[in-house]
């Protein structure tokens, strides 16, 4: 039962990926991307690592969907229109509410053990400590070389 | 086979045919993305699996990483657009040799 | 007076004087001559010291590389050699004032003469064979430069070109034997060589370093550059053959001459000589060109310098060669005189300048009469010293071959002189000015006098007969081998030795060709080929690169299948 019942949900997620390829109108393909990192974290509560699927939601749900929105906003020309087909909105507002309720009930009808939060950071203090100053690091220099070139095209 | 594994290699396959036949930027990063979410959630649940942690401190450097790849990829787009004025990647050649583009 | 400072000063004067007359000789009087004239005479005054006063052999060393000494030597033929040397310089330059009166770059022309006479007398004073080889290429460098004095005709450049590189040809030879000498011997000390000569003596040796001297002194076969060089000055020809360029392989000969007769080259340096004197003598009988006669006089003579050497008389060689320098310096500055009067050549444009020109008639019937070897002038003792040394040898070959060529010296020299000063009067002519007399009175005196110093070791009758006969055949049937047939085209032809030269060149030339060929298609088309098939198939993989980002991606996924497939 719970094994259709993921499958069910697993073609649910492989769809919205599918359609946010196939989608015609960037807006769209966007928005039906945003839904699909959103089912996505279910399946991190679902494993029961819940830190994972905070940071899911955060990050990508919100973050990288909303750079994505920018710039479309910011390069008119990707998209011809920016306009919102209304009906198309009213019927996702129905439907995908349903759909997340069910979500976050299967998620929590997992057979894997609720992992705590501290197990992942005394494993990544004790293993990854390199790996996370390396990509401080890196981050560091990426900021400050994108300040830099963006420091010059002012000039 | 599990249907975890078998939804993260067919993200995996449906972000290679995105990156393969989209030419919009937005597209494309938006498949990466697929395939960085199939990768994660196999990470995940080998990690938990195995009962092991590393797959899942993997996982989270990885949407780190996605993050910020993201964001430098829209940069390059967006000065790329601001340059030249055209979206489509196909008619972005400066990596070939000028007479073939020309 | 230090004599070692004097060894030094002597070619000094002339080598300092070279960049004088040419950097300052425009604003000195006769554009540089006056440095010239001064250099030569100082060298004149300071040799005729050594020669009285030297005594004994002397030297000048230092070290020059550590462990390779190198310097300046003096013993009696070089000091007679300075002498002669700087002497005839002096002369010339004189003689020049006139000659060369108004011409153009006359700075470089008297300072190209000091350079010439300064390393002549380098030469003469070489105490090791690198001093001497240095100065010998000098004298090369400095003969092409003179004999193309007027490089902008063409016959004359291509004179000059000849020149050099037909004494060069000799002169690698004798590099090489330099070389071996230094490898086998371990020494290039000249003093050495010869006080060690019988045990350093090797006959490779001694012919290489022969064909150094052959080219030098145009003996057979290198000779034909000797005639072309008459395009140059006449006052440079003067110098060239009685004073610096041809000596010079007769006095490296003579230097090394008991290294010579150790090693047995000197039956060849004989056999050379002798032939080289009959077949240039006989080229000089149809002769049109007065400066060409005494050309294959020259050769001739030295021709007997040769034999003299060979037959092993050093002596009588050296005392033929001063006469020789002092009756051709005569013969040419007469001709020059009246060259500069008539402004040709060619004897034909000449005839009847007896009476117009009696002191340059007078010196060269004196000068004919010499190179005759008529008594009493020089020539007669010097060439019986020579025939009475290969008489003594008991060659016969060797000495008819010099007694008929007595003959044709008398002939073709009388010829000349006949037909110059005698005849119908062809032109209104004038005695040259007095700086072009002078020189010529002055040789006149020596030509006659210098016999009182030459020992002529005891009378061989024939070659006088036969001279005598020659003198009086040619008074009556002068132009006698111009009506030969085959054999006057043959020596006017001057048995096609320029042919000769041309097949021997275009041979290797056309050697050179398919060489060239195969270096450029074999060779450099295998490489070209590579070059250029790389550069295709280069190109065609560069077309994979279009720049388009998806095909590249295709392309990855493509290989990681690939990977994927061959883990299976």
């Amino acid at each position: 039962m719970k094994d259709i019942l993921l499958s069910l949900f697993s073609s649910i997620v492989l769809l919205s990926a599918i359609f946010s390829l196939e989608e015609k109108k960037l807006l769209y393909s966007v928005a039906l991307f945003s839904a699909f990192l959103t089912l996505f974290s279910v399946y991190y509560f679902y494993l029961g690592v819940e830190f994972l699927g905070v940071v899911q939601l955060l990050v990508y749900a919100g973050g990288v969907t909303v750079l994505m929105l920018f710039s479309l906003m910011l390069a008119p020309e990707v998209d011809e229109k920016l306009s919102i087909d209304r009906r198309r909105g009213l019927l996702s507002l129905l439907v995908l509410p349903p759909i997340m309720y069910w979500a976050t009930r299967l998620g929590s009808r997992s057979n894997f053990p609720l992992l705590d939060t501290k197990d992942i950071s005394r494993n990544i203090s004790d293993h990854y400590v390199l790996v996370l100053l390396i990509s401080l690091l890196i981050v560091s220099v990426i900021i400050s070389i994108s300040s830099i070139l963006g420091g010059e095209k002012e000039k | 086979m599990s249907t975890l594994l078998m939804v993260s290699s067919l993200l995996l396959v449906i972000g290679i045919y995105g990156l393969l036949t989209r030419n919009n930027p937005i597209l494309m990063i938006i498949s990466i993305e697929l395939i960085f979410n199939g990768a994660n959630l196999n990470l995940v649940h080998f990690s938990r699996l195995y009962n092991s942690m590393d797959g899942i401190s993997l996982a989270l450097f990885s949407i780190a990483i996605a993050a910020i790849e993201v964001a430098l990829g829209l940069g390059i787009f967006l000065a790329l657009y601001k340059l030249e004025r055209k979206t489509e990647l196909r008619k972005f050649r400066r990596l070939s040799d000028e007479e073939v583009s020309a | 007076m230090n004599l070692e400072i004097l060894l030094i000063l002597t070619p000094a004067f002339p080598l300092l004087s070279f960049p004088l007359s040419l950097f300052f000789g425009k604003r000195t009087p006769g554009q540089g001559a006056v440095f010239g004239i001064l250099s030569s005479l100082a060298s004149l005054i300071t040799s005729t010291y050594l020669f009285f006063f030297a005594g004994k052999p002397i030297s000048f060393e230092k070290e020059w590389i550590p462990g390779f000494t190198s310097g300046l030597y003096l013993d009696e033929l070089s000091s007679v050699m300075l002498m002669i040397v700087s002497g005839i310089s002096l002369l010339v330059n004189v003689y020049s004032l006139g000659y060369m009166h108004g011409e153009e770059g006359l700075p470089r022309y008297y300072g190209e003469l000091s350079l010439f006479t300064g390393s002549m007398l380098v030469l003469v004073l070489a105490k090791d064979f690198l001093i001497l080889f240095v100065s010998w290429e000098l004298v090369g460098l400095c003969s092409y430069l003179l004999i193309g004095f007027w490089y902008k005709r063409e016959e004359v450049a291509k004179a000059a070109k000849k020149a050099f590189v037909v004494t060069r040809f000799g002169d690698s030879f004798m590099l090489l034997g330099i070389i071996l000498m230094y490898v086998s011997n371990g020494t290039l000390d000249l003093v050495e060589i010869n006080s060690h000569a019988r045990e350093m003596s090797s006959l490779l040796i001694a012919l290489l370093l022969f064909s150094g001297a052959i080219g030098k002194s145009a003996q057979v076969p290198l000779l034909g550059w000797l005639w072309d060089a008459m395009e140059g000055p006449t006052t440079v020809s003067c110098l060239i053959h009685s004073a610096t360029m041809v000596k010079a392989g007769v006095y490296l000969v003579a230097r090394l001459f008991p290294y010579f007769s150790e090693s047995g080259a000197l039956p060849v340096v004989a056999y050379f000589g002798a032939f080289t004197a009959i077949v240039s003598a006989t080229m000089a009988l149809v002769e049109w060109d007065i400066k060409r006669v005494l050309a294959f006089s020259t050769i001739s003579q030295l021709g007997y310098m040769f034999l003299a050497l060979g037959v092993g008389s050093y002596e009588s060689s050296i005392s033929h060669l001063i006469s020789h320098s002092s009756f051709k310096a005569l013969l040419f500055l007469g001709a020059g005189s009246v060259i500069h009067a008539v402004g040709s050549r060619d004897m034909r444009s000449m005839g009847g300048l007896l009476k117009a020109m009696p002191i340059t008639s007078t010196g060269m019937l004196i000068g004919v009469l010499s190179l005759s070897g008529i008594p009493p002038f020089s020539g007669y003792f010097s060439k019986e010293a020579v025939m009475h040394s290969v008489m003594e040898n008991g060659n016969i070959l060797l000495y008819s071959i010099g007694t008929l060529t007595a003959f044709l010296t008398a002939f073709y020299s009388l010829r000349m002189w006949i037909l110059t000063f005698l005849g119908p009067t062809k032109k209104e002519i004038k005695e040259s000015p007095s700086v072009m007399t002078l020189p010529i009175i002055v040789l006149m005196v020596s030509t006659a006098t210098l016999g009182l110093f030459i020992h002529s070791g005891g009378g061989t009758p024939y070659p006088l007969l036969l001279a005598i006969a020659g003198l009086i055949l040619s008074y009556r049937y002068h132009n006698a081998f111009l009506r030969a047939g085959p054999l006057s085209t043959l020596l006017s032809k001057r048995y096609f030795l320029d042919e000769l030269y041309d097949l021997i060149g275009n041979c290797f030339f056309s050697a050179g060709k398919a060489l060239d060929l195969l270096d450029r298609q074999g060779i450099d088309g295998t490489v070209n080929w590579i070059s250029s098939s790389t550069l295709n198939i280069g190109d065609k993989i560069r077309r994979l690169q279009t720049g388009e980002i998806q095909l590249y991606l295709l392309l990855i996924v493509i290989g990681a299948l690939v990977l994927l497939i061959m883990t299976w």
